[in-house]
Parts: C-alpha cells; structure tokens; sequence
C-alpha cells in the first residue's frame, strides 16, 4: 500500500515563501526496497536565485547519504506585459536506507537572504526486497551512425538559376525521426547575397514531411529570402546545429545518457547570371523583378524660394531595397537637393513587396511655372529575361518671391573644440603714451568758459545801454570824439593856424564836457557850465582852469591876439583837464 | 621733450623684443620686458601683452592686474575684453554676482568710453558749450541752445562715466596674487579664518595695518589677508 504523506504530488508540496521563492522536497518513490536508493530532490524556485546555497539536509539516521548532484533550469515568461525570469535550482541527493519500516526525511532547512525556508517531512515506506519498479519505455542503444539516419538537416532551395538581383528563398529544415533537443545553432554564410530573413524558428512545430520514401517529423528551422549581387556560382554554406539525443539506460543502474550529434545542411550552389549588357538603358535603377513608379508633388504653389517636395515612389515585387536613386533630369531655374529616402518591404507569400521612396526637395531659384518632366525609371524583369522602362506623369508647381529669399546655407557641421586667451598685439613702430587720468590742467578751461559767459553777460548789457541810455551812449563815445578834436587841434597848432587850433581845442573840451555830462554845451554860458559842474562835485581848481582855457581859447579866436600864451602849454593843460575830469 | 621721446622709442623697442621672447615661448623673460617698457610709458597693448604672459605663467592674478588696466585705457578694445573675462573664468574661485540685466547694459554703456576720454571730452564740451551758450547772449538767437541741448547730454554721460570710473579707482581694487590666501577676522594669525580666496580674486581694499589688509570681496564678505597676497589693480 502505497502512503501519501509527504507524497512527490506537487499539489502537495506547500510553498513557504511563496512571493519570492519555493523550497520544496520530493522523493522519486515513496517505497523502496531495502537494496534500492532513494532519490531525494530538493528544489528552489524563484527569480534571481543564481547564488542560492545548498541547503542543510537533517541528521537522517535511517540512511545513508550517497552523490549529490544539482540542476538548474531557467524559465522566461511573459505574463500580462510582464517579464518574470523563473530559475528553478535542483539538489539531488542519492539515499540507501540501513533498515526497513517507515521511515521520515525531516524538515530540510534553506538560509536565503535573512529568510529561512523549510520543507514539509517526507515518509517513506522501506521494504525487503525490490519494491516494484516504474514502468521504463524501453529504447535500444543507439549509435552516432545510426541517430544521423533518423534526425537530418536539409536545406533547400526554390531555384538555383535566377539573374543577378532575383529574389531565392532557402529554406532549413530538421528532419527527424526520434525526439531530441537542439543547440549551439551555427548559422551559414550568405556571401555575395543581399539577405532579408523572412522566418526564424522560435520554437519546435512539427509537420509531417516525407524524405527519400521515409516518414519524418519535419519542422523549419530558418527561412530567408537571398537576393544575389554578383553573377556567378555563389555557395549557400552550410548550416550546423547540435542535436542531444536522450539515450534510455539500459539497465536500471544505467541512468540514461545524451548522445550529441553535429548535424549540417548541404552545401548548395547558385548559378547567378549576370544581366543582360544588352539594351541595358541608361535609367536602370538596379530594381530587378516587377515594378510600378509614380511621382507626385506636395503643393503646386512655392512662395519665398520655399522647397516643394517631389515623392517619387517605386513599388513592386523584387529587390525594393537594392533601387539606386534614380537620375534626376536637370531643370532650369530650380535646384534639386538629395532626396529624403523611405522604405517599406513586407512577405506576401514568399515575395519581397514594398516600395522605396525618394523625397526631392525642389528649390525653385526663379519665379514662375516649373514644368518637372517624366522621369524614367527602368527595371528588369527577370521572368521575361528584358528590361522595362518606366515613366512618371509630368508635374507642373508654380513659384512666386523667389528673390526674397537669403540664399541656403548648408548646416554648418563646425564645432568648437576648446578656447584660448585671445593672442597678443603685435609689434608697433611707435607707441603712445596713455594717462590714466588727464591733467588738472583741464579744470582751467571751466574757468575759462565761465569767463566767456560771464564775458557775454558783459557785452550785452554794455550794447543794451548803448540802445536805451542816451547818457550812457554819449559818455561812452565822449572820448572818442574829444580825442579827435583834440588831435585836429595838434593839426592846427603844427600848421601854425593858432585860429583853427583855439577853435578846435575849445570845441573839444566843450563837447568833452557835454557827452560826459549829458548837456548841450553849446548853448550854455561858460558861468553856468562851471555852476553845473560844481554840483556834480568836480574839484574847483579844475572848473577854474576849464573856464580859464575856455575863455583864453575864444578871447584868442576872435581877437587874434595870440600874445601872452603859450599854445603849446594850453594843449598840454588842456589834455590834463580831460584826463583829471 | 627729447628725454620723453627716447622713453617712447626705449618702450617701443622693448616692447617689440619682448613680443619676441613671447612668441619663443619664454613668458618669463618677456614679462621682465614688458614691466621695464611700462616704466616710461603706460599702454594697453603693452598691458595686454603682459597680461597674456603672466597667464601664460600661470599667474591669474598679475594676468587679471594687467588686464583691467589695459581694460581701463582702451575699454573698446574686444581683445582685452576677451581676455579679462577667460581669465577670470579660470581662476579658482567662481564668484556668482547676481547680473541685472539692466546694470549690464548700463554699465556696459557707460564703459564704452575710458576715463581719460571722459575727461577731455567733457572738457571740451564744456568749453564749446560756453561759446554757444555767450552766443546765445550775445546774438539771442534761439538756434544756439538748440545745439546746446545735444552737448549737454553728451556732456552729462561723460560726466557720468567719469564719475564711475573714478568710483573704480577710488574703491581701491586689488587682486590676490598668492595661490591660497586664508582672510581672517583681524588683522593677525590668531584671529578666526573667514574664507579661503585663490588666485585672481578680485576684491577692494579697505585698510591696511599691521603688514594686513582688509579686502572686500563682491558680495561684502571679506576679511585681512597678508600683504603680500594681494596687490592693488592701479
């Protein structure tokens, strides 16, 4: 009778920490004979548990300990978005029991982290003898010969012959008639191909596959598409992945092996033919297989220079990504930039599809209507072993400012790669002196533009008095005209006109005397001009003389009688009393 | 006359020789040459040229020194500028000020013009100021203050940046030219460490004593360093 307790059911086996980690024991049988062992499994599962250590197993009285061995497995899973990396570890500890009876493995104990993790205890039934074995799928041995028999690695081809740019898929199948797991994949070369995978196994899917008149289990390991670039036989080399065969023992104690088997593909060769030289146009773009071209133009209007951009799309079965830019034809008054190129490519079936994009900017440099011609694309069409040519519709776009525009200036790619003090001055013929500060010196010409103003100030009042006070306008030109008469008078007296000279003299210092005064000399007696310049305070001595030389200068004009004077010595008496008054 | 000619040509040849050791990469030498041309003549280029050498010496401070004042004689002149500002980017202490930028223009403006520039400018101003302004009183034609107007303005910024540049030199400005100076509260070692200030820090000196200076960094921290750390700009 078989006991479940502590049974290897894993809906049994209760995990302790179940968030981040499962330590969990197990037994292969749960009855054993005496002479068997007992394999005891104890596994931890959880994420990041690489550096997990081994964990203590109880004092088992009852048994002794053999190997222990371990076993790791990683799993990657995608639940709900989520990337969780399970590693399950796996110690393996082989046990022979001493005696029969039922028997308990105690509670195994795992340090992790600060945590500590448990196992439930495990019984375990031991009896005399053998206890009945498992059923084993019995398999013979196998040799390496005879596995590569069953289990093939084929690659194949869908035509060997094609042109230069034609489009080859090459298939990598296993194919196989006993199970086995796969690893160490080497991959071929695919020189002189341009290469686009189309299928790459991500996992085993079986398919039943027929193989020189035997039934195999066939699945596909890789599927590309190879597009030749150069004409001649090129080699498709093999393929290489290593297959683990699980041998079973052959006998009890035989605990099974794995048989590892270098499986390779056969080499395949292409013949690629060159394409035809002949009747190659000039527009042959490299496109090789089935093609259609259009152009377009995003606005039919440029104001200011402002580029219009011309889509210009090949689309069709073949080498889409293998197209060249095709040659723009030039047209006047517009400059074409290069193109902005766009790809698109996808599997119908087993055909590339797609299109290739070319986006001109055109920058119109004149205004007015730009006619863009057909532009011609040819193609060859290996099906029909020829070249066809293709052509775009004529476009039209009408520019308008141009001139406005600044002229385009590439981006400047320039970048500054450090800095420096700026260099010194150079070498001078001559060097001038400069002051930190000027001189005080510059303050006197504060002064000196006070004194203009104040100058000014001056001569504007003198002129204005000259205007509106008689008096002052008389006495300021008094002197001039006294020191004329006066002059006339010396005149006189060289020339020995005594009469002329006490004329003059009188006139003068009459006229001196009414300017300086402000009153009209002429009609007034000598008597009251000495009373007049008595009241003005003139000093009396200086009156008498006045009136004195006055008299004397009339006494002598009219009487002639020059007798008794000095004219000499009037004039100079004269020129005192001008002075002095 | 003749004595402060051959100082010019004495300068200008020494000028030139020590260009020539610069360019021989023996800054050591030129420096020697330069201070001996500015012994006769006071030139920014010749500032300059010594600025770049003690830069070139590693010297940020003397740099600094020369460069403000070669930057006071010729403040238009972009090189100068350049310099003055790479080497106080490569000094040690990196001094924040806060920049308004209304204070920058303003002061960018009212230092487009040196010292010695405001000076005789405004004077002769002035003086052309008084003769319209005695025009004016003599001839009362209205025209006269309409030219007087202008000058006046023109007048009044140079008188401005007289009064800034003054301000400057007033204020003392020195530079520290040891590599670590420590300011300390008083004027003495025992006295408590304030901040440490490298070379080519820019500060104002306030008063010295005891073989001390009191230096005001922008800011107003400040504190007394040796004399010998710093030496004063003009």
């Amino acid at each position: 009778m078989l006991r479940k307790i502590g049974s290897v059911l894993p809906a049994l086996m209760i995990p302790i920490f179940a968030a981040s980690l499962n330590f969990t024991a197990s037994v292969n049988r749960s009855e054993i004979g005496i002479n068997e062992a007992l394999i005891l499994t104890l596994t931890v599962q959880g994420e990041n548990i690489g550096n997990v250590p081994a964990p203590q197993i109880p004092d088992l009285p009852d048994f002794t300990t053999g190997g222990r061995s371990s076993s790791q497995s990683t799993n990657i899973q995608l639940i709900n978005g989520k990337l969780t990396q399970q590693q399950s570890i796996s110690f393996i500890y082989t046990l022979y029991p001493k005696t029969t009876g039922t028997k308990t493995i105690g509670a195994c104990k795992l340090s992790f982290k600060g945590e500590t993790y448990q196992t439930q205890p495990i019984e375990i039934n031991v009896v005399k003898g053998s206890a009945p074995p498992a059923p084993a799928p019995r398999i013979d041995q196998t040799s390496k010969e005879e596995i590569k028999d069953e289990l093939k690695l084929i690659a194949t081809v869908d035509r060997t012959s094609v042109y230069v740019g034609e489009q080859i898929n090459v298939e990598f199948s296993i194919y196989t008639r006993i199970d086995a797991s796969y690893g160490n994949l080497e991959k071929p070369s695919f020189n002189g191909f341009w290469v686009e995978p189309i299928f790459d196994a991500q996992q085993i899917k079986y398919e039943t596959a027929a193989h020189e008149g035997k039934q195999y289990s066939k699945f596909l390991l890789k599927k590309t598409a190879l597009f030749p670039i150069q004409d001649g036989q090129l080699p498709i080399t093999p393929m290489k992945i290593t297959a683990s065969v699980a041998l079973r023992p052959t006998s009890f104690f035989d605990f099974g092996r794995t048989e590892n088997v270098t499986l390779s593909s056969n080499l395949i060769r292409i013949n690629v033919r060159p394409l035809p030289e002949d009747g190659q146009p000039g527009e042959f773009c490299g496109g090789v297989g089935k093609f259609t071209a259009s152009a377009k133009l995003d606005q039919t209007t440029s104001n200011a220079a402002e580029p219009v951009n011309l889509r210009l799309r090949i689309s069709g079965a073949g080498n889409v990504k293998m197209i060249q830019k095709p040659d723009m034809p030039t047209i006047p008054g517009v400059r074409i930039l290069d193109p902005e190129v766009k790809e698109q490519t996808q599997f119908t079936g087993n055909q590339i599809q797609g299109y290739k994009e070319f986006l001109f900017p055109i920058v119109p440099q004149v205004d007015g209507e730009h006619v863009i011609p057909a532009i011609r694309i040819a193609y060859f069409d290996p099906a029909n072993g020829r070249y066809v040519m293709l052509a775009t519709e004529r476009l039209k776009f009408v520019a308008t400012q141009t001139a406005i525009a600044s002229p385009i200036v590439a981006s400047s790619t320039m970048k500054k790669i450090g800095s420096d003090i700026n260099h010194i001055k150079p070498d001078r013929v001559r060097l001038s002196g400069r002051k930190f500060t000027a001189d005080w010196i510059i303050s006197g010409a504060y002064i000196l533009a006070v004194l203009t103003v104040a100058a000014a100030f001056i001569y504007r009042r003198h002129a204005d008095r000259l205007f509106t006070d008689r008096a002052y306008a008389r006495k300021v030109r008094s002197s001039r005209i006294t020191r004329k008469r006066i002059r006339e008078a010396e005149q006189a007296l060289k020339k020995d006109n005594l009469g002329e000279f006490y004329s003059a003299l009188a006139r003068g210092l009459e006229g001196y005397i009414g300017d300086r005064f402000n009153l009209d000399t002429g009609a007034l007696t000598k008597e009251q001009i000495a009373d007049f310049l008595e009241a003005r305070g003139i000093r009396s001595d200086l009156i008498t003389d006045l009136i004195r030389i006055i008299g004397h200068c009339e006494q002598s004009r009219f009487s002639r009688d020059t007798q008794g004077a000095d004219p000499h010595r009037i004039m100079q008496q004269a020129e005192q009393l001008i002075r002095e008054i | 006359m003749i004595l402060l000619l051959l100082g010019l040509a004495n300068s200008t040849e020494l000028y030139n020789q020590a260009n020539a050791e610069y360019h021989a990469g023996d800054y050591y030498r030129a420096i020697d040459r330069y201070e001996e041309a500015l012994q006769d003549l006071k030139n920014a280029h010749i500032y300059y040229n010594l600025g770049n050498a003690y830069f070139k010496t590693g010297q940020s401070g003397m740099a600094i020194r020369n460069y403000r004042r070669a930057y006071f004689l010729a403040p238009r002149d972009p090189d100068i500028k350049h310099n003055l500002l790479y080497a106080r980017a490569f000094r040690v202490d990196k001094i924040h000020i806060s920049a308004n930028p209304i204070t920058n223009a303003v002061s960018l403006i009212v230092h487009s013009i040196s010292l010695y520039e405001a000076q005789l400018l405004s004077t002769a101003l002035i003086i052309i100021i008084s003769l319209f302004v005695a025009g004016y009183i003599v001839f009362r034609r209205r025209a006269f203050m309409y030219v007087v107007a202008p000058l006046v303005l023109v007048t009044l910024f140079c008188f401005l940046s007289w009064g800034v540049w003054a301000t400057e030199i007033r204020n003392r400005p020195v530079v520290v030219i040891a590599l670590e100076a420590t300011a300390l509260s008083g004027p003495g070692e025992d006295y408590r460490e304030i901040i440490k200030v490298h070379d080519g820090v820019e500060a104002n000196l306030k008063e010295a004593r005891n073989g001390y200076c009191l230096i005001q960094l922008p800011g107003g921290i400040g504190g007394w360093v040796k004399k010998d750390a710093i030496v004063e700009i003009f």
